[in-house]
């Protein structure tokens, strides 16, 4: 199979997930003690006519599987329904919440990654140095911290103590400067961006940092040690291009999968971070439709955000498939 | 002796450093290297065999580290201690860098073949590719030159279609195909000495034999000297000039291999022999060596082998025997470290047998458990 | 005499070695010798004893849901000297700063909180709820996980493709984002922190029960289960008898991981109000009130934060410190 037909492939086998997304987020919604717009009217005092005459305009009075089928066939067409409590289709409401999130969960891998991977790199070659246990120990701290407490300590040292960077909000570059008045030219804004993204992109990285930094030490370590390290070592390749090239290949494919798998984790510490944050993110879209128990809202958002995460996981195994040669396509499943 | 080894190597001692205590795995040896000779080095797992052989490009892994002796290529001193004036070894002068090392023996000078052929190419890069880097790296050749050298030498080690087989990957490969890469990119470096560390130990027993056939082919082509590291008697038999029989850390008998075959002069020797399945004899009489190999940590006072030898007398247990001639065949020395022989004259026949003791306590079966 | 002994050893030494490897007494010398293992059962036991104490003393109890009572919990320690009992601030009268500020006191040594209840009291306090939510909803989980997993892996076909779907499908929404879900219309619009302990225990029964189904995989092929089944063993005898005690060690490593990790997820849930709610002296719900001192207090929302840290940190040490002594290839 090609790369191309492996492609399709992980995106066939995505659709039944993606309809167990559907349907467990459905249920959870629907099953719940009470009716949902009674639930959303949180016990306010209300005509019970009223009640069904919003219950009859949203279908609520049709029973649960109908109404499963007729969310469904809007979904399909990419509609997500209406949010009753906000009067608004709720795609509507999503996507200018997407960019924020996108921006937010990308930049903080991108922190990720880069010191991730030269800090588990130095690690494994001064393996039980002190440099070593150092590194480990950070490691540790950083997978036993919650991101939003590093947000909040990163908030009072830097925003409040400090008074250096912004403590809330962020800059969208993709408004262009003319959507703010307080700035004037693209490199300006570029830099506000920076500014406002810096705070939370290391509060949502360190998870993820601390948690590939210990995968890429131990790849690192075993692949060191592999017989083909011993091989390229007796035909007098250099010790720096075997720590590059020779072990550092093998020692990326565990990484790879990693950093698909860990996407789940990301996604959901961006709720925690935005709302940390004042960012308005599909996290804080999130909040805001389960503080209001909007049903339609949230079962829109948690379907996209499982959506991001499966794409992730497929962008991640096709990428994987390309580099790792011994990956057949897929045919064995 | 003819003329200068290629290779000399001088009391050699190699030590691994653990929390448990000094394991002394080379403990001395000297042996040597002639210009197109096959040198075997045999001894059962544990025996130090691959640490010598690895010593030699000073490459021990840690906590292994060379602790003395002398390692002599073409005049040119791998390793080498001498006597600081504060007394203190010290590495000598003359002794090569490590860059030297890297860049001048390593591949160039003394190639490798290794004995796991399924883990010793790297997954994710192309046959072709690791053999072109290779050449590169240890000939003075172009990336042309070398991509066609390595399809030459793909052929000359029998892959069909090397051209296409070039830009597969190892696991394309079948064991004994990639024991064939292995070998191809040990020639095409064209060293003057190839280390094999049982290249034949992963494999079955018909591509063993093809494999040993078409090293024994090429060797006669390219003139090139081999260390042909074993624990099969059969294999050196049909391969090796020379042998030398190693022991917990020591070499016990050294010899060319016929006389070391028809005239064995160490016990031990005697018993690898007979442990060894020949045509000419039934299953039931072999004969397995008693006992295990102790470990090199603590070995047994005294001669090394004497817990499980069927000669010891009282005296190996007091007398540590370094090899000696005891005699000469086809101008070669042939040497053992073993008391009996009138060249030691340490009162072996006047000691009281230690007879039937190892036999009485020995539970394992089978000493000589492949690795 | 030395031929003897020598030889002794090295016949019984390997074969014990082999036995001792899947044993749990192996296991506990590993986990006694190793460094992280050790310090993260330090660092887990003082949590949990801290856990029982507070579970006894229902003094403290009372202290730290919402009454103002006369004495803190440094006050009650032996190594605290107080010559004069500190009366404590009125509700609503503000918060004390720590005690290593000017207007701090030892009786209150981390200050108090907004409404005037002392601050250390609360932080001991809350080690019970995270403890507790920890390892009950990992129960759950566990429990849960080993049922579905051991009969999946074990009979396989539909009921294995049917696990598997869900399995992915949970997989596939964040855990945090699940959870809120859940509780929330479970709970019909009023979560606490029961809710959130059934929440994270029913989402993780799937993770569960992939990793036995896994070793339940691989178990079921060995050749004492072929040998349980020819001589005509109950299948639902073989799955207890030998499946679920084999699988159980690389379970145990991830369920001590996963306390870890649970403790986080609540810690998450509740700052954002979704599990324990006030006045529970939960670290996150602590610091969901903190949140909005943050400019006045900047000290309340450091103290939670840091006990939170501390506990999974000794959950993880230890986590890793089992997963070395089962697992000794990675070790150093």
């Amino acid at each position: 199979m090609g790369l191309l037909r492996y492609t399709l492939y992980r995106l066939l086998q995505a659709i039944p997930v993606l309809i167990g997304i559907t349907i467990i987020t459905f249920l959870l919604a629907n099953l719940a003690p009470g009716d949902p717009v009674r639930l959303m009217l949180q016990g306010q005092e209300v005509d019970e006519e009223l009640i069904e005459t919003i219950e009859q305009r949203y279908g609520l009075d049709q029973p649960l599987h109908e109404r499963y089928i007729t969310y469904m066939s809007g979904l399909v067409q990419g509609d997500f329904g209406h949010s009753i409590h906000r009067n608004q289709p709720v795609s509507d409401l999503m996507l200018s919440r997407l960019g924020p999130t996108l921006l937010l969960v990308l930049s903080a891998y991108a922190f990720a990654i880069a010191t991730a991977i030269p800090l588990g790199i130095f690690a494994a070659t001064r393996r039980n140095d002190p440099a070593d246990h150092i590194s480990r120990i950070v490691a540790l701290i950083g997978v036993s911290t919650p991101s939003f407490w590093i947000g909040i300590m990163l908030i009072l040292l830097f925003a409040v103590q400090l008074g250096w960077l912004p403590s809330s909000g962020l800059v969208y570059p993709w408004w262009g400067p003319e959507a703010y008045d307080w700035i004037d030219t693209w490199p300006e804004l570029l830099y506000q961006t920076a500014r406002h993204l810096l705070l939370p992109m290391v509060a949502l990285g360190t998870l993820q940092m601390a948690t590939l930094m210990r995968v890429e030490r131990t790849q690192m370590i075993e692949s060191l040690q592999g017989e083909y390290v011993k091989l390229a070592r007796a035909y007098g390749v250099p010790e720096r291009t075997i720590l590059r090239k020779h072990a550092f290949q093998v020692a990326q494919l565990p990484i790879i999968t990693i950093i698909g798998l860990n996407l789940s984790t990301a996604l959901g510490g961006a709720v925690l971070i935005e709302y940390v944050f004042n960012i308005n993110g599909m996290g804080r879209l999130f909040i805001e439709a389960i503080q209001s128990l909007d049903y339609q809202l949230i079962m829109g958002i948690t379907i996209v955000i499982g959506t991001m995460f499966v794409i992730g996981v497929i962008i991640t195994d096709i990428s994987y498939a390309y580099i790792d040669p011994r990956v057949t396509y897929g045919e064995e499943e | 002796m003819s003329s200068e080894p290629l290779l000399r190597v001088e009391n050699l001692k190699t030590q691994f450093f653990t929390d448990a205590g000094t394991v002394r795995a080379v403990d001395g040896i000297s042996f040597e290297v002639h210009e197109g000779e096959i040198v075997g080095l045999v001894g059962e797992s544990g025996a130090g065999k691959s640490v010598a052989s690895m010593s030699l490009l000073r490459l021990v892994e840690h906590p292994g580290e060379i602790v003395g002796g002398e390692i002599t290529y073409r005049g040119e001193t791998i390793f080498g201690l001498e006597e600081g004036p504060d007394g203190e070894l010290r590495e000598r002068e003359d002794m090569l860098s490590n860059e030297a090392v890297r860049d001048r023996i390593r591949g160039n000078e003394i190639a490798v073949i290794f004995q796991d052929p399924m883990e010793s190419l790297n997954p994710v890069f192309t046959v072709g590719g690791q053999l072109r880097e290779f050449i590169e790296l240890n000939r003075d050749l172009s990336g042309k030159e070398a991509r066609a050298e390595a399809i030459r030498m793909l052929r000359e080690v029998g892959i069909p279609d090397p051209e296409e087989r070039y830009e597969e990957y190892p696991h394309q490969f079948s064991g004994g195909m990639r024991q064939r890469v292995l070998i191809a990119m040990a020639l095409a470096c064209e060293p003057s000495l190839i280390i094999a560390d049982e290249p034949t130990t992963a494999l079955d027993v018909t591509v063993e034999g093809q494999i040993i056939d078409l090293v024994d082919d090429l060797q006669e082509k390219y003139g090139t000297s081999f260390i042909w590291v074993t624990h099969d008697m059969g294999v050196v038999a049909e391969i090796c000039d020379r042998v030398n029989v190693m022991y917990l850390g020591e070499v016990i008998e050294q010899a060319p291999v016929d006389e070391l075959f028809h005239d064995t002069k160490h016990p031990y020797t005697q018993a690898l022999l007979n442990s060894m399945p020949r045509p000419d004899r039934t299953v039931g009489e072999l004969e397995p060596i008693e006992g295990v190999m102790p470990e090199a940590i603590s070995p047994p006072s005294g001669c090394r082998f004497h817990p499980r030898c069927p000669d010891a007398r009282e005296v190996c247990q007091r007398v540590h025997p370094e090899p000696k001639e005891v005699a000469r065949a086809d101008g070669y020395p042939h040497n053992a470290a073993c008391v009996k022989h009138d060249a030691f004259d340490v009162g072996y026949d006047e000691s009281p047998p230690l007879e039937a003791e190892p036999r009485l306590t020995a539970g394992t079966p089978g000493g000589e458990d492949g690795e | 005499m030395a031929i003897g002994e020598s030889q002794g050893g090295g016949e019984s030494g390997p074969s014990k070695e082999v036995e001792a490897k899947f044993g749990w007494r192996h296991t506990i010398t590993k986990v006694k010798d190793d460094t992280t293992a050790r310090w993260g059962l330090y660092v887990v036991g003082f949590v949990l004893l801290i856990s029982l104490y507070t579970l006894i003393d229902s003094n403290l109890s009372r202290l730290t849901l919402g009454a103002i009572s006369d004495f803190t919990f440094a006050e009650a320690l032996p190594i605290f000297d107080h010559p004069e009992r500190i009366p404590p601030p009125g509700e609503g009268e503000g918060h004390l700063p720590p005690a290593f500020h000017a207007d701090g006191s030892m009786s209150y040594p981390l200050g108090t909180d907004p409404n005037g209840r002392d601050y250390f009291t609360r932080i001991v306090y809350g080690a019970q709820v995270s403890v507790s939510v920890g390892i009950v909803s990992t129960l759950i989980g566990f429990v849960g996980g080993t049922v579905i997993g051991s009969v999946a892996g074990f009979y396989g076909g539909k009921i294995d493709d049917l696990l598997m779907r869900v399995v992915e499908t949970v997989y596939a929404i964040p855990p945090l984002i699940l959870i809120i879900v859940f509780t929330v219309f479970v709970s019909g619009g009023s979560p606490d922190i029961t809710y959130a302990i059934l929440g994270v225990g029913i989402t993780f029964i799937p993770v569960f029960a992939r990793i036995i189904r896994s070793e339940v995989l691989s178990i079921r092929e060995m050749d004492y289960i072929e040998a349980a089944r020819a001589s005509g063993v109950k299948n639902r005898n073989i799955i207890l008898r030998h499946v679920i005690p084999n699988s159980f060690a690389p379970v145990l490593v991830y369920a001590t991981l996963q306390i870890g990790v649970t403790i986080l997820i609540v810690a998450g849930l509740s700052f954002l109000g979704y599990g324990a709610q006030p006045p529970t002296p939960d670290w996150g719900e602590m610091l969901n009130v903190s949140h909005g001192y943050m400019h006045s207090n900047v000290w309340l929302s450091v103290w939670p934060g840091i006990a939170i840290l501390i506990t999974i940190m000794g959950f993880n040490l230890f986590g890793d410190g089992l997963q070395d002594a089962l697992d000794p290839r990675l070790k150093n």
